[in-house]
């Protein structure tokens, strides 16, 4: 076998080759590159012989070699196209700017809001196992009420893997998360910490930065730490197998650093402690203060394990759940990718976002993209007609209907293309005021994503085809003889397609415009409704540790020095807290006791006078000594009604059986009247007050405003002095309490910007097209001035078009905002009537700035000297 | 006169073609160009040149003779026509004039 003979060079380079080179060329190249073959074969390794060939042939691949371009006439009408495309957007240049900006603004909005949707729909997907989690959780059916929570008892987990096959792991953790640590003689409270049990880790394998992952939790008393606490509470990341004391826990050991969570995710703890397994093994089941999560064994289906729940329920929960609640339930599963959209229950880990807002944001996006390509579909289209005569030349010298589209699409190409650029400049600019209003923190980096660029460019290409389609079917239609007539501008001007496209964006701009108006109104409302309490001058004082009801009193007495203090209340939580429901036993009129779903706050005896709570039966709390007999509770108005009694005197007196203090009877001794405790989405609820001061760590402190920051920074001091630590916070009460509607505010305000926007854009795109019409109708409309019309004759001739687009308009957006409008104040259980007024003022603004804009140009016209129209022929 | 500009890389394939007298394609010009210069050129971008001087009337070309190794093709052998010689010669006595033109001392720097 003759060695060198059968070696022959790579067949795809040859095929290559062959495929792209001319004709007259490609002998004389391949005996060349053979030749060169051949001789790195005898001299260096057969691979690298092959790679040169291949790099040689790639080398080849020019235009002067390639055969199917007719190099000359192609290239030289596409430079053409090009010219002439830049020329014509230099000439209007006016036309020019208006269309990039909108365009540029446009597309900037739908990168952002692009990259806002694939943010909310990637949570949790960053654990590994993510499509195998699920939470478990519970739904409750009482007398009056339900009750959905995503909390469950402590066992629960450890049971279910135990009795129900088809279960791989089980992570369960606590609801309660302030643990304090103590670190070189400072106390921290982080509220992101969380008891969990042992297998947490292969549930959620969060990411490690230091330890073993089957090591960390395997001894009681471990606790795993984030990276960002471990620098900020203990300065360096080597503190594996340190100690730490934690309060009413004794002493841990660190045994891991986790990376910090992401943003993204609906669970973002930064210490987690294990305090051994048997919160999870044995434990009450009466008890609903732990979260439950299961990892599927893979190839179970979820099915399998819903199928096993409603016996497992039976078994054991069936029994505490009549008891406690006396009502039955059942429990659920939630795949964890679901929650962080369509969860919604009681005692979410965070706030959710909504899969409606999702919505509403991706076709915001899609809003403006369309409005302003309907406006760049119009001003081309219309200033398209002035160049029919350059339209008829071209036909005449032979420009088919296809190179005449091409030229249209490569004018909206280029313009396209220069605002896509223009946009990515201005993207890292609104990024920051993006990220205030959407709440989110994005970054750059993330812009790089391949969906984002690939959903990008796809908008790109949409948006210049579309621009670029109207105009050049349009005009690529017309005879050439029909064009070059000179009495061609006074027939009709036809262009039924931009009326309807016009109407579109005037719908959508009224919706726009209608929906912000009401959410201001909703909001407006909301600042302003009287609530039931005070909340002017009033400091809501987070303690962050519970200080027991000795320190409590010493606390309260020290700050009432101050005589800029009036009064100190004690509080488990103040309203705009997410309050605690359960259900309690309550005695009824005719005895017997019922249990109702109700909402309960711990506080001390001065909570109603700081507050300033109306009482409308019975007394304010005494000091809690006195209760001796068993604890002091104020109802509100609506859960004495719904127990039945229809004076609320009648309540007074009867028995409430509480979890605390099980051996005594506490009872009913005020009612108070209805207060808003929690915002104005919540329907009051039934809520009772108790005096019980052991377990607050929040202080109310009504102060007399006339000298703030002096107040605040006593208050500081002393609460320094008593905790000892720093990490209490200091806020006004209706700052606080006004955070519960952040991020409303906020949704609104991203609304109302990109409203105005559209309105924007909107008008101006009729703007230029009045504009258009009018001149085109300058010789006629000068025409009949001469002959006596006066200006209304004119406008009323030239507008009436118009008003049937916005009339449609009207119509059709006054429906569409009332069913959206509608269903967003649903939202609230305390809302607005519907805002029919302003549904008519908006439609009338829009009307008159239309007319306006409409009467402005036909005088412009109208004034002008006739002569010079009438010249032109 | 106008047409006889000569690039740099041109000048080099033009004047190695004169020197292979003959026997130059593809494959022998770039051997010669890397023997005399030690100057590594593509072979397409030798291909090309060679192409350019031949439209500018510098060349002619003509299909020589296929050879087993170069599987069966046909090599283009190159020559410099009449054109060409001038061409080079006109770069040649340009570059000599501008020599000359050289003030004794500042040739005494260059060399240096």
């Amino acid at each position: 076998m003759k060695k060198n003979e059968n070696h022959t060079p790579p067949q795809w380079a040859i095929f290559f080759l062959l495929w792209f080179c001319r004709e007259e060329l490609v002998e004389e190249i391949e005996g060349d590159l053979k030749e060169f073959y051949i001789e790195d074969l005898s001299q260096k390794s057969r691979f690298r012989a092959k790679l040169l060939y291949s790099i040689r042939v790639l080398s080849f691949f020019k235009m002067s070699n390639i055969q199917f371009i007719k190099s000359g006439t192609n290239l030289m009408l596409w430079k053409n196209y090009l010219l002439i495309a830049n020329r014509n957007l230099m000439k209007h240049k006016g036309h020019t700017i208006f269309n990039l900006f909108g365009l540029t603004i446009g597309l900037c909005a739908s990168v952002l809001m692009i990259m806002y949707v694939l943010d909310e729909l990637s949570y949790d997907k960053h654990l590994s196992n993510y499509d195998r989690i699920y939470r478990v959780a519970g739904h409750i059916d009482m007398e009056n009420n339900e009750m959905r929570a995503a909390i469950s008892p402590g066992p629960l987990g450890l049971t279910m893997s135990a009795e129900i096959p088809g279960i791989e792991a089980v992570a369960a953790f606590t609801h309660f998360n302030r643990l304090t640590i103590n670190v070189n003689e400072e106390k921290f409270t982080d509220p992101d910490s969380r008891i969990v049990s042992r297998d947490f880790l292969n549930v959620f394998d969060l990411p490690l930065v230091a330890g073993n992952s089957t090591e960390i939790f395997d001894r009681p008393k471990s606790l795993l730490i984030s990276e960002s606490r471990a620098l900020s509470f203990f300065g360096g990341l080597d503190i594996i197998g340190t100690a730490v004391e934690v309060d009413g826990f004794g002493k841990f050991t660190i045994t891991g650093i986790m990376k910090d969570p992401p943003e993204n995710t609906h669970f973002r703890p930064q210490l987690l402690f294990y305090n051994g397994n048997d919160l999870f093994e044995g434990g009450q089941w009466k008890d609903h203060s732990y979260y439950t999560y299961i990892l599927l064994e893979d190839g179970t289906g979820v099915d399998h394990i819903l199928e096993r729940l409603p016996i497992f329920y039976e078994k054991h929960m069936g029994q505490p759940v009549k008891e406690n609640f006396s009502g039955t339930g059942y429990l659920f599963l939630q795949k964890l990718t679901n929650i962080h959209l369509n969860s919604d229950l009681g005692f979410e880990l965070e706030p959710n976002g909504k899969y409606e807002y999702v919505l509403a944001m991706a076709l915001l996006a899609v809003f403006i993209v369309l409005v302003v390509c309907i406006n760049y579909m119009n001003m081309a289209t219309a200033q398209a007609t002035r160049r029919v005569k350059e339209v008829g030349i071209r036909k005449v010298l032979g420009s088919n209907r296809r190179m005449l589209m091409v030229q249209f699409f490569t004018e909206s190409s280029l313009i396209t293309l220069i605002s896509s650029i223009l946009a990515l400049l201005l993207v890292p600019v609104l990024l920051p005021y993006f990220n205030f209003l959407a709440d989110k923190s994005f970054d750059l980096n993330q812009l790089v994503q391949g969906e984002i660029i690939f959903s990008y460019v796809i908008i790109i290409l949409i948006t210049g085809i579309l621009g670029g389609s109207y105009p050049a079917i349009f005009l690529s239609r017309f005879k050439v003889d029909e064009v070059m007539k000179k009495s061609y501008s006074l027939g009709g001007f036809r262009m039924p397609l931009s009326k309807v496209l016009s109407a579109f964006q005037f719908v959508v701009a009224l919706v726009m415009i209608m929906l912000t108006f009401t959410v201001q109104r909703q909001i407006e409302y909301a600042r302003n409704k009287d609530l039931g309490f005070d909340k002017e001058n009033v400091l809501r004082i987070d303690l962050k540790n519970r200080l027991g009801a000795e320190r409590t009193q010493t606390l309260q007495n020290e700050l009432l020095a101050n005589p800029a203090v009036l009064k100190v209340a004690a509080a488990m939580k103040t309203p705009g807290d997410d309050i605690m429901s359960d259900g309690l036993h309550f005695e009824q009129p005719d005895g017997t006791f019922t249990s109702q779903k109700t909402e309960f706050n711990a506080v001390n005896e001065n909570f109603i006078s700081t507050l300033n709570i109306e009482l409308v039966a019975g007394r304010d709390f005494e000091d809690q000594a006195s209760d001796k007999w068993g604890y002091s509770v104020i109802a509100n108005e609506t859960l004495v009604k719904n127990l039945g009694y229809s004076n609320p005197e009648d309540a007074l007196g009867k028995e409430v059986k509480l979890p605390i203090g099980l051996d005594k009877h506490s009872k009913i001794v005020g009612v108070m009247k209805d207060a808003h405790m929690r915002s104005l989405h919540h329907e009051v609820s039934p809520h009772i007050l108790v005096n019980f001061v052991p377990i607050v760590s929040q202080l109310l402190v009504k102060i007399n405003g006339s000298n703030p920051q002096e107040t605040l920074s006593f208050l500081e001091d002393k609460i320094k002095e008593t905790t000892n630590s720093t990490s209490h916070t200091i806020s006004f009460l209706d700052q606080a309490y006004w955070r519960q509607y952040q991020a409303e505010e906020k949704r609104g305000k991203i609304f109302a910007i990109f409203s105005s926007l559209v309105v924007l854009l909107a008008v101006m795109g009729l703007a230029g097209l009045v504009s258009f019409f009018i001149r085109f109708k300058a010789k006629e409309l000068n025409i009949r001035k001469i002959l006596g019309a006066d200006f209304w004759n004119v406008l009323t001739l030239y507008a009436h078009q118009y008003i049937v687009q916005i009339v449609l308009a009207v119509f059709i957006a006054v429906p569409v905002s009332i069913y959206l409008i509608k269903n967003w104040l649903q939202n609230f259980a305390y809302h607005i009537p519907l805002p029919y007024d302003l549904l008519v003022s908006s439609s009338f603004a829009l009307v008159v700035i239309i007319m306006l804009v409409v009467s402005f140009q036909c005088r412009r016209s109208f004034l002008v000297n006739p002569t010079k129209y009438l010249k032109e022929d | 006169m106008k047409g006889t500009y000569l690039g740099e890389f041109e000048e080099i394939v033009l004047l190695a073609i004169g020197i292979l007298d003959g026997n130059a394609y593809g494959v022998s010009v770039q051997k010669e160009l890397d023997d005399q210069l030690g100057r590594k050129v593509t072979l397409s971008a030798l291909h090309t040149a060679m192409h350019r001087l031949e439209k500018k009337g510098f060349l002619d070309s003509r299909l020589g003779d296929a050879t087993k190794e170069r599987g069966g093709k046909r090599k283009r052998l190159f020559t410099v026509t009449a054109l060409g010689r001038d061409a080079l010669g006109n770069s040649r006595s340009t570059r000599e004039k501008l020599w000359q033109s050289m003030p004794a001392l500042s040739i005494q720097k260059i060399q240096s």
